[in-house]
């Protein structure tokens, strides 16, 4: 019955507008228990994907980005912000409603290929088909379609842990792919795989991007992979912290980052420049300055005696512990100052 | 309207089932064993209750009788007897019949009394006034004699004479006329009275006549009977005097005029059993009723009226049969409880392997019901599968019961025996199927959707949460093993210590409900203590030289399971029905030797009609070691009755020095005054230099508010109906101890030395003839005997020809064999019933835990398989890995078994006392007190054996984890 009242098909999702998805103040905490703080993993993100682009996410392990990734694809509910497929609030729906979102509009790629471990690498792609309804015949069909186009037709009959590490990767492309997504969530798809592999795995995605026109979030911290992408979004510890298109040294990702003013008017600074200036609360007056050609903004610091005193010892929203009159949280980013 | 997601063909299953094969073997594991157990027991309890069905119907000779309500006489009943015989329409289900009159006269207005005479009237025996039992006539035709009916009586009694009654002036009594006239078959009684009382018009007539010169023909022995109580007895008991019908009819002329009355004649009519579902005791009564309407219908006209005697058998035997059923059950209650927990663990288990599973399977698209769906046709594949298995195995319950003739004792019957045992019984198949079915729906629906519901990211990256279950949680466990702690205090107290607390009601109550709070009390709280106290001996572990190679990963690991809350649940909860089952299991063995020991008190138990000196008589039977009569006298102490009984002490200390007691002492038989038990041997020296000592009864002395040392007065009295009773008052006889039962069931009797006892009967002897019967010689005059044999082993036949040469002993009435009572015992299926079951809980503990521990091992090591890899990359032989995981899993085992079987010991110390109140109160007729009986040695086997059971499962399962391709078992999954 759920499949009849939440059947939120691919077409109807992507004719909603200009993007595919786009999220705002995502927020994602996971409790730790005793007297750890809460962790923050996403502090308010804002994002938006456009149709058929094709993006990567970079980072640091820990800066947020399976959980961004989970938090798009439905996978995990986020603990505030919104996420939406054209007008469609996922973080609204029920666990059953999302169903015909993971079915019909996303594609799963992980590191570790989610495989369920007793049934052959044709079973696997041909549950993910009967779960969408269509009949055995069809769905065999389609699977030997997406085997031969993966080039694992000839061990289809393997269950998954006399795969290889490629092989693996490929079935598990194929169960995201069997349904014709037009998202596709890949988390470092190419991170357990040899560079022949990743190249045959990222020309795979390149061609469903051009031939489909299938948009594509990828998660990852290979330099190769960066390079399909049409921007690559650098977060870190929870936030976004720029863009880089084109050419990127990830052992120097600053020399090509992009720094963007969100939707809420959020501007983050770079870790390198913070370090240069002060203690974090410090309050700054901005002055924005355009008499020539290129607008600037500038940043003084204010005097010690002007700046407001707050009385929070630990930040009211994730708990960590503050330095007396700090104006923001270390961990969440949290304004503490009116 | 889409298609099913999955087309659920059984191949698919079948393939799938078999890929998750360790997840199977949890869940079905439990189906099964739960199946066997719920089925069993409902077996179990039906082929009892067939079997003792069965045996009533064996024991009655006859099962339909048939009354006419118009002229009713004897030869329109044999008339009518022999038109059924061969009636078509009957169809050979009337075995055989006879007509006897007289027997239920007494329940009419017509009515016999009878009354026998020898030379004169002084020895004019009045049954009336020395037995409770009035004579009755039975008057038989010559065709009772040859019919099955009256061979059936004829088989279950002792038979001395001729089986026939040809002439009018012959009869066959019953052995106590016999005994007490001293008469043998070919005697002659010089008259035989018969009073026919009648009434007509409210009128009672008398009409009086004689026999003169009556040949007695043959001597019944009254039938041994078990089930008697559940209806009318056998034809001949001691009764009835048996005449020829012509007797009647010579004797009264006008006989059919007056006896008018339904109920002076009947025709009895045995049936052919082949021919009815005998076994089925509702369809048996259904189809004898059908027969009976049908016989009426078509012999009479309208005033043949039918009854079925096996009816009113049922009626008894139903509430009997209930009640050991009940009893049954509630002794199984803990093996249920536990086979349900370990059907619920394996569920679990198997829905805990399937938790990422399913999280892959909403990835990829399945909805919840879809997924739903799947573990539904799995499960019932299983279920199905497990259940058939399960009743087949539940079919070796009943035989394997019924032969059991101690704990873990049994003689087994041969295969085709055990055929007969097999049947289809579809309440039994219903029971476990729905309430399997129901615990299944219930977990899966429960924690199934629980994790179809959970969050994707969470059961992907296999975060577990603790379960720890209501009962931990809530520390109600604690609480549970509080009170039943305190249950066991008292208990132990009552018992062990043997300090009367005085409970009454309460104290049963607590017998039976605290058991239970601190077996499941403790099982919970084992689940905290398998997991704090191997932190606490971690240090000593670790240094013991076998693990010292590991002991770094070992540290590591004892730290980190957190895993085994429900696994320590199952060891506790199993060793501790184990251990309940091993100390009840011997200690109910021993209680039924100990009641057969008390009530026949020695090799044999000669009881006479009357106080009697037989024992140069018996003294003389060849085989015969030594002979204790146990003469017994009335009296009274201030205001309390009492009974006395006499022994030679010499003798059993002599007999006791040569290691062959002639009677059955016990361990509890004498108590000092601190309700101690006190050796028989000290007491019976006690006794034998004590010139005017008594050993009170247990019920007496704590009535009288004496100690041991103290002496009383006590009045004797001897029952003599042709005086008026008077007393003799004894001075300063001491209290020697308590008697807390007394050899030879003589039960609240007070002992004595035969020499007191002489004394007693000879100070009140003056001018009594009837008391100088008592005494002869100097010799006491005993109605019981009790008699050691030298052959401590005898077969049956010779029991058998034993007990007839004693019979034959002029004034023996009855003759127990102990070594025959425990035969029958063990032969009957019902005196070992409880000692079965236990068996049957402790062999479902051992596999309970074996079985947990492999499924639950099975899926932990396969979980462990990568880190056993990576142990193996980094340079771990195979055989450090098996040792890590063998002393995680030993040093939990451990404390585990050993808790578990503390909580046994406890439970069955609580338990003692309602075992004793089913065994003594339900069970048995005369009992003695249970003294409980720890078996340590068996004990320890069995926890090492649960221990050897445990690691074997844990090898097993971690066989498949170790020797993994490392290339394999390093990959993610």
């Amino acid at each position: 019955m759920e499949n009849m009242l939440y059947n939120y098909t691919n077409e109807e999702l992507m004719d909603q507008g200009e993007f595919q998805v786009f999220g705002r103040g995502i927020y994602t905490i996971y409790e730790v228990g005793g007297d750890t703080p809460n962790v923050v993993a996403l502090k308010g993100l804002n994002f938006e994907i456009k149709r058929g682009e094709f993006v990567s996410a970079l980072g640091p392990s820990g800066s947020g980005k399976s959980s961004l990734l989970r938090c798009i694809g439905g996978l995990q509910k986020p603990n505030a912000g919104s996420i939406k497929y054209g007008n469609l609030d996922i973080t609204k729906l029920k666990e059953e409603e999302l169903v015909s979102i993971r079915r019909n509009s996303v594609g799963f790629v992980f590191q570790s290929p989610t495989l369920i471990q007793h049934l052959s690498a044709k079973d696997n792609v041909i549950n993910t088909l009967r779960y969408s309804g269509n009949n055995l015949t069809d769905a065999k069909k389609r699977t030997n379609e997406l085997l031969d186009l993966l080039g694992i037709s000839h061990r289809g009959q393997a269950l998954p842990n006399k795969l290889s590490g490629g092989e693996r990767q490929r079935v598990g492309i194929a169960v995201a792919l069997a349904n014709n997504p037009s998202l596709i969530l890949a988390d470092e798809p190419t991170g357990n795989l040899d560079h022949e592999n990743t190249a045959n795995v990222m020309g795979l995605f390149q061609d469903l991007h051009n031939d489909l026109d299938t948009s594509f979030l990828i998660v990852t911290h290979s330099k190769y992979v960066s390079t399909f992408a049409d921007r690559n979004l650098e977060l870190l510890d929870g936030i976004f912290l720029g863009q880089h298109t084109g050419n990127i040294n990830l052992d120097s990702l600053e020399s090509s980052r992009q720094i963007l003013i969100g939707n809420d008017g959020r501007l983050n600074l770079p870790p390198e420049l913070i370090g240069l200036i002060d203690e974090y609360g410090s309050a700054w007056n901005l002055d924005y300055i355009d008499d020539s050609e290129i607008p600037e903004i500038k940043l003084t610091p204010v005097n010690k005696n002007e700046k407001e005193d707050n009385n929070f010892t630990t930040c009211p929203l994730c708990s960590t512990n503050l330095k007396p009159n700090q104006a923001y949280c270390t961990n969440c980013g949290a304004q503490l100052i009116n | 309207m889409k298609l099913p997601p999955i087309k659920d063909n059984l191949i698919q299953l079948s393939k799938t089932i078999f890929r998750t094969r360790r997840r199977a073997f949890a869940l079905i594991s439990g189906i099964i064993l739960a199946t066997m157990i719920l089925s069993g027991i409902v077996l179990y309890s039906s082929v009892l209750e067939q079997n003792a069905f069965r045996s009533i119907v064996g024991e009655t000779d006859f099962e339909l009788k048939f009354d006419k309500t118009n002229n009713e006489n004897f030869d329109i009943l044999n008339d009518i007897g022999s038109q059924i015989l061969s009636d078509s329409e009957i169809d050979g289900q009337i075995d055989d019949y006879t007509v006897v009159a007289g027997r239920f006269g007494s329940n009419s207005r017509t009515d016999f009394d009878i009354n026998l005479q020898l030379t004169n009237n002084s020895d004019y025996v009045n049954r009336n006034s020395r037995l409770n039992t009035p004579f009755r006539p039975l008057f038989v035709d010559e065709r009772f004699f040859t019919s099955t009916i009256g061979n059936s009586s004829l088989n279950q009694i002792l038979y001395e004479g001729e089986f026939r009654l040809p002439n009018t002036n012959e009869i066959i009594i019953p052995s106590p006329v016999a005994t007490e006239m001293g008469l043998v078959p070919g005697d002659i009684i010089n008259r035989l009275n018969i009073s026919l009382a009648t009434q007509i018009d409210n009128q009672r007539q008398l009409k009086e006549n004689s026999l003169t010169n009556v040949t007695i023909i043959g001597v019944y022995d009254q039938a041994l009977c078990d089930f008697c109580e559940f209806f009318d007895g056998p034809i001949l008991d001691y009764t009835n005097i048996i005449l020829n019908y012509d007797t009647l009819d010579d004797l009264y002329r006008n006989v059919n005029d007056l006896m008018l009355e339904t109920g002076n004649f009947e025709l009895l009519l045995s049936i052919d059993e082949t021919k009815f579902s005998v076994t089925d005791p509702d369809n048996f009564v259904e189809e004898l009723n059908t027969l009976l309407n049908k016989i009426s219908e078509k012999f009479g006209d309208d005033d043949l009226i039918g009854t079925n005697f096996i009816e009113g058998a049922i009626q008894g035997f139903t509430f009997f049969s209930i009640f050991i059923s009940v009893t049954y059950v509630v002794i199984s209650i803990p093996v249920i409880f536990l086979s349900l927990y370990v059907l619920t663990y394996g569920i679990t288990v198997s829905l805990e392997e399937r938790r990422k599973e399913i999280a892959i399977k909403k990835v990829q698209g399945g909805s919840a019901s879809q997924i739903f769906k799947e573990i539904r046709n799995e499960t019932l594949l299983i279920y199905v599968i497990g259940i058939i298995l399960g009743y087949i195995l539940a079919n070796f319950v009943p035989f394997i019961l019924t032969g059991s003739t101690g704990f873990f004792e049994f003689n087994f019957g041969t295969v085709s025996e055990f055929i007969s045992y097999v049947e289809f019984n579809l309440t039994s198949l219903l029971l476990s199927t729905a309430v399997v079915g129901l615990i299944l729906i219930f977990v899966i629906n429960r924690q199934g959707q629980s994790f179809i519901k959970e969050q994707i990211s969470s059961a992907i990256n296999s975060k577990r949460e603790t379960d720890y279950g209501f009962l931990r949680s809530t520390n109600l466990d604690i609480i549970f093993f509080i009170i039943g702690f305190i249950g066991f205090g008292i208990s132990f107290t009552e018992q062990i210590l043997r300090i009367d607390l005085d409970g009454g009601i309460t104290l049963v109550l607590i017998n039976i409900v605290t058991p239970f709070l601190i077996w499941i009390g403790g099982a919970f709280i084992g689940s905290r203590i398998v997991k704090i106290v191997p932190q606490f001996l971690e240090p000593i572990y670790l240094r013991i030289y076998i693990v010292k190679d590991i002991a770094r990963m070992l540290k590591a690991g004892l730290r980190r399971r957190g895993d085994i809350n429900k696994l320590a649940i199952v060891i506790v909860l199993s060793l501790a029905i184990s251990s309940l089952a091993v100390i009840q299991g011997f200690t109910d063995e021993h209680q039924i030797n100990r009641d057969l020991e008390y009530s026949v008190g020695s090799d044999y138990k000669i009881t006479t009609s009357t106080a009697t000196n037989i024992s140069s008589i018996l003294n003389d039977i060849d085989g015969l070691q030594n002979v204790q009569a146990l003469p017994t006298i009335s009296g009274r102490i201030l205001s309390s009755d009492i009974s006395i009984v006499g022994i030679d002490p010499q003798k059993e200390i002599d007999a006791l020095n040569n290691q062959k007691p002639i009677l059955n002492w016990h361990s509890d038989t004498f108590l000092d005054a601190n309700n101690q038990m006190q050796n028989a041997e000290t007491a019976l020296e006690i006794l034998s230099n004590s010139e005017d000592g008594i050993f009170l009864s247990n019920d007496l002395f704590s009535v009288l508010s004496k100690n041991v040392g103290d002496v009383i007065n006590i009045a004797v009295r001897l029952d003599n109906p042709t005086i008026n009773s008077s007393e003799i008052i004894f001075q300063d006889v001491e209290i020697l101890g308590i008697i807390n039962h007394m050899p030879g069931g003589l039960s609240g009797h007070s002992l004595t030395s035969h020499n007191l006892l002489y004394d007693f009967v000879n100070a009140s002897i003056e001018d009594d003839d009837y008391r100088k019967d008592l005494i002869s010689a100097n010799e006491i005059f005993a109605s019981q005997y009790q008699i050691d044999m030298i052959n401590d082993n005898p077969t049956i036949s010779e029991i058998l020809d034993k007990k007839e040469e004693f019979l034959n002993v002029t004034g023996v009435t009855a003759v127990s064999s102990l070594n025959e009572e425990l035969n029958e015992v063990k032969e009957d299926g019902f005196g070992f019933g409880v000692s079965g079951l236990l068996t049957l809980a402790a062999s479902v503990s051992l596999v309970a835990t074996f079985v947990s521990s492999f499924a639950f091992s099975s899926i932990i090591m396969e979980r462990r398989k990568k880190e056993f890899a990576v142990l193996r990359a980094i340079g771990a032989r195979k055989s450090q890995i098996y040792k890590m995981a063998l002393a995680e899993n030993f040093l939990m085992m451990l404390i585990g078994v050993i808790w578990g079987t503390f909580i046994g010991v406890a439970v069955a110390v609580i338990f003692n006392g309602f075992f004793s109140f089913v065994t003594a109160g339900i069970l048995n007729q005369l009992t003695v007190d249970r003294l409980i009986i720890f078996p340590w040695q068996d004990l320890i086997i069995f926890g090492t054996i649960t221990i050897v059971g445990m690691m074997t499962a844990t090898v097993l399962s971690i066989r498949n984890s170790v020797n993994a391709d490392l290339t394999v078992a390093t990959k993610d999954d």
